[in-house]
């Protein structure tokens, strides 16, 4: 109904429109136009200095438009306050037009960006649609893409601006009919986050009904807990089964745990798999998402289907979003019991503890790999606080910026390296050509026709694939320019295992080894202010650490363009040795060829070496937090060593910022790891306390004494206390041994009991004292007989280590 | 009969009421004074002390010190457990200055690793365990099973990480340098009259 009139009204825009028209839900409307037909500027302001005027020079349709020019800085445009426009936490979409001016030559790309400044996530700039779409003075070009309110805001400045390098920072444009519609209003009302439990004790079914005709019936034959659950039979099919309604409940853009407890029925005859779905209804569209992955249910037992952190992130209409229940495939009877949907409230970081890099400016900076998702909200806080140096993880590398052959994509790689470049940050260049060819696309390694491999033996594939590179090189390097100022050229190029240590992947079947000179130079030539560098995992194994000697030597020796190393440094809990790890920055430095080095990707993995299969996380487990202590400590102690090779390394960035977002949550298996500085929560962890302030680790300055002497001199007993004086539990502590030394008196030999360690104190909690016994015989021993004790002691799982050494001990 | 459980009790109340007295706690102080020292990069600090023990009737015989600080920026080393250092009444002496010596005497240093923080400021305590016994542990009579009771004592202490003489040097240099720049582009000011 409101469709034609809507199309009617917008008569002057009629096929534009009818377009549009087509494309909206059925509810959409249009919450604010601007054509500038009126001859003012209805509203729009100038942002970062542009200077608007409205001009009869171009127009998208009609005779008039914006045109911005005097432009000094890649924001610089129009814009326009629009918090009394838009409501929080409805859905819009927002649509402009933009054309240089006819002065311009150049091609350049332009954005809308929603300034948002909310009273709970502080400002945050949103891109509406895609980051950079290219723009030229030969026609107009379309900025469309949704948005959706942020929930309490104090400011939402919508502006157009021109991305990227010189001359986007200073070219003209004209800037014409803008269409704010409202696709999906907020979701039914004000966000309620108190959560759904449901046990069934009252005998009801709590609010779930059935999705497609299934039986669902309040039960006591069996329960997860309490005497009552769910049972749900008759279903038709694999979808079919208990849903609930979340509507209110489950907001766009919160986050939630979601937990149930599911068990086969009573006539299921064989083990089944089961998950959580949601389904959402966004102007007639509906939709299914997975909130629990399948999970195999075996017969006879209750399974628990859990995610921790779901982030909602679809819109919906009213009363149009359920959780639900159902099977993979099959029609099985099963129970449910003890579900709940839990809110959890958006992370914030915390402000009163010391920045990282701050912490460490006397040593070297600190960086963290990012994607996108951390250039807003407590993210971006999060990184502009605690680093002052950014590595993208995946969005400068070959299938990212050049998935097909010519054809370059920067969209996301310039959106972190301008957050960066306005945030004061280092930009480390992350990588160029990775010798496994992992992240590569495949064309890469084909001849033109897309399906024959490229062959060493045939002269114009070698030439194709060395032009192919150097293509990209020149490509990618110059895009960036001077805002990176190190670059992985090649990443990955060492094989210990290899005669001649290096990596037998594509590029080198096809070139030799000449693959890391040919991208070396390219990179020179493309930047030669950068500092080119090859980047490695494991440098500290002593294997492969020859090999990189070797390798470097060579490259310099043959005057191909080398400046640094990269030590990724992957670590787990119990590998390497630090030890190791400074040996080998050690071995480098000590060439004298004046090699850079920077530790590159560091994360420390909570499991062991060896361990490719455990998960903490299994059945809604965690990772122990005496394993959590022992990561601090670790932490602490790589810091120690890297502070001292202060000269040495010249950067030092860790693969990630927090928890919530690691790579090893996938490798080598799908698992719960915590590799990082920050837990999910985006809260320090130990392993930041490590870094910033050791004593601030739990059971920092456990100390040992000996308190109380007492009984004959044949079964003398010695009371050894451990005092934690932290705010934090001394985990798995124990003594490593007992031996006495005599320094006065005739000589004697006490005998000591026990003689088997480690005597285990356990868990000591902050604050507490633990105390152990030793029977001493002293049999022989004059009065006056001195001893030294040694006692060596371990907490955190061995990582917090030390040696209660006390003289003049009498017996 | 009821003579004996009265003796028992007699018995029984004696060490109680030995145990019950309060056994004197030692005094110490680094020497310098306030703890507070200062040192650059590789350099190594250390503490003495002054011991006093007024018992009238114990012995204090010290055993060991720890550092509870950070020590990020360097170690701390005990020297008590080498020294064997005995307080109290004659033929001890109550009051005991241990001057530091490296490597030898004092309670002990803290070394600062070469790529300590400049400006940096490490605080904690030096805590000292000693033991007390109610026999001179000098005496040639001396039993161990005059043991009364063990303890600790904490002292504060601060290691602040000052620039290196060349550093130092380098930092005045460039000041003047900077001064006599500054003095050359804006002569001294004369005041102007008529």
């Amino acid at each position: 109904m409101f469709l034609p009139a809507a199309c009617q009204f917008l008569g002057r825009f009629a096929l534009a429109f009818v377009a549009l028209c087509g494309a909206l839900p059925a509810f959409a409307q249009i919450v604010g136009q601007y054509d500038f037909e009126d001859g003012t500027q209805q509203n729009w302001t100038s942002f970062c200095g542009a200077a608007l005027s409205n001009t009869t020079e171009a127009a998208e349709s009609g005779t008039h438009s914006l045109k911005i020019t005097g432009r000094s800085q890649n924001c610089a445009g129009p814009s326009i306050e629009l918090v009394n426009v838009l409501l929080p936490k409805a859905t819009y979409q927002i649509t402009a037009w933009v054309r240089l001016t006819s002065d311009e030559t150049s091609t350049d790309t332009a954005n809308l960006t929603i300034k948002q400044v909310d009273s709970s996530s502080g400002t945050n700039y949103v891109t509406v649609g895609n980051y950079a779409t290219n723009v030229t003075s030969s026609g107009w070009t379309q900025l469309t893409g949704t948005y959706t309110g942020s929930a309490s805001p104090t400011s939402l400045t919508l502006y157009a601006q021109l991305v990227g390098n010189a001359p986007n920072t200073t070219d003209s444009f004209y800037f014409d009919n803008v269409t704010i519609n409202e696709i999906s209003e907020p979701p039914g009302g004000p966000q309620d986050n108190s959560g759904i439990t449901t046990t069934f004790e009252d005998g009801g079914l709590d609010g779930w009904s059935s999705r497609a005709g299934s039986t669902l019936a309040n039960t006591t034959a069996d329960a997860h807990s309490g005497a009552h659950s769910l049972l749900i039979t008759s279903r038709i099919a694999a979808y079919d089964g208990p849903q609930i309604s979340v509507n209110n409940k489950m907001y766009n853009g919160s986050e939630y745990s979601v937990s149930v407890w599911v068990k086969l029925g009573p006539n299921a005859a064989q083990n089944d798999t089961l998950r959580v779905s949601l389904q959402t209804t966004l102007a007639g569209t509906t939709s299914y998402h997975t909130v629990v992955s399948n999970t195999p249910v075996a017969l006879g037992n209750w399974v628990h289907l859990v995610v921790p952190n779901y982030a909602m992130a679809f819109a919906y209409d009213p009363g149009q979003a359920f959780l639900y229940v159902e099977s993979n495939s099959g029609t099985q009877d099963f129970y449910i019991d003890d579900f709940q949907l839990t809110y959890i409230p958006p992370p914030q970081i915390q402000t009163g503890i010391p920045s990282i890099f701050q912490t460490l400016s006397y040593y070297f900076p600190v960086g963290a790999e990012i994607d996108t998702t951390d250039l807003n909200g407590p993210h971006a806080q999060l990184l502009t606080k605690h680093f002052n140096s950014v590595v993208s993880g995946n969005d400068m590398k070959w299938s990212s910026v050049e998935p097909t052959e010519g054809s370059f994509t920067f969209t996301n790689a310039d959106a972190e390296v301008n957050f960066a470049v306005n945030n004061n940050m280092l930009i480390r260049g992350h990588n160029l050509v990775w010798a496994t060819g992992q992240q590569t696309p495949t064309w890469v390694f084909l001849e033109k026709d897309g399906v024959t491999p490229l062959s060493a033996q045939n002269p114009a594939d070698v030439a194709l694939l060395t032009q192919r590179i150097e293509n990209h090189i020149n490509a990618v390097v110059p895009h960036f320019g001077t805002k990176v100022y190190v670059w992985d050229v090649v990443n990955e190029p060492i094989d210990a295992s290899q005669p001649d240590c290096l990596a037998h992947g594509p590029f080198y079947k096809v070139l030799g080894k000449s693959y890391i000179d040919i991208a070396l130079e390219a990179a020179r030539a493309a930047n030669p202010g950068a500092k080119l560098y090859i980047n490695d995992y494991s440098t500290s194994d002593p294997n492969k650490l020859a090999c990189l000697v070797q390798v470097l030597e060579d490259l310099r020796n043959r005057g191909i363009p080398i400046d640094g190393v990269g030590h990724e440094t992957h670590n787990r809990i119990d590998y390497p040795s630090i030890t190791a790890m400074v040996n080998a920055i050690n071995t480098i430095a000590d060439l004298g060829l004046g090699f850079d080095q920077q530790i590159t990707e560091l994360d420390l993995s909570v499991y062991r070496g060896s361990d490719n299969t455990s998960n903490y996380g299994a059945n809604g487990g965690t990772v122990p937090p005496s394993i959590i202590a022992q990561q601090g400590y670790l932490y602490a102690q790589y810091f120690d060593a890297f502070r001292q090779l202060k000269g040495k390394l010249s950067g030092v960035t860790f693969w990630g910022m927090a928890d919530d977002n690691t790579w090893l949550d996938s490798f080598p298996i799908n698992r719960l790891d915590l590799p990082l500085l920050f837990d999910t929560g985006l809260q320090a962890k130990p392993a930041y306390w490590g870094i910033v302030d050791p004593t601030q680790l739990p059971g920092y300055g456990l100390s040992f004494s000996v308190t109380a002497k007492s009984g004959p001199q044949n079964a003398r007993v010695w009371t050894i206390t451990a005092n934690n004086p932290s705010q934090g539990t001394a985990y798995a502590t124990q003594i490593g041994g007992f031996t006495l030394t005599q320094v006065a008196g005739a000589a004697c030999t006490p005998v000591i009991a026990p003689t088997t360690f480690p005597v285990v104190f356990g868990d000591i909690t902050a604050g507490a004292s633990a105390s152990a016994s030793f029977t001493i015989d002293f049999t022989g021993c004059p009065n006056l007989a001195r001893f030294t004790l040694n006692m060596p002691w371990s907490s955190a799982n061995g990582a917090d280590t030390g040696t209660l050494v006390s003289g003049n001990q009498f017996r | 009969m009821k003579r004996i459980v009265s003796l028992v009790l007699f018995a029984a109340f004696i060490p109680a009421c030995l145990s019950a007295a309060p056994v004197p706690a030692p005094t110490i102080q680094t020497i310098p004074i306030g703890g507070k020292l200062a040192g650059q990069p590789g350099s190594a600090l250390g503490w003495g002390f002054t011991l006093t023990y007024n018992a009238p009737s114990d012995w204090i015989v010290l055993n060991d010190s720890f550092f509870t600080g950070g020590q990020v920026y360097g170690t701390y080393n005990d020297y008590i457990v080498n020294q064997f250092i005995v307080a109290g009444p004659a033929p001890e002496t109550a009051l005991l200055d241990i001057p530091f010596s490296r490597g030898s005497t004092g309670l002990g240093e803290f070394d600062i690793n070469r790529t300590g923080l400049i400006g940096a400021s490490i605080t904690g305590n030096i805590v000292v365990d000693y033991d007390v016994f109610s026999q001179d542990p000098n005496s040639p009579d001396f039993d161990p099973n005059s043991f009364v009771t063990a303890g600790q004592a904490s002292i504060p202490v601060a290691i602040n990480i000052t620039p290196e003489p060349a550093t130092f040097g380098l930092i005045v240099v460039a000041a003047l340098l900077g001064l006599w720049c500054y003095r050359r582009a804006n002569p001294c000011a004369i005041p102007a009259g008529n």
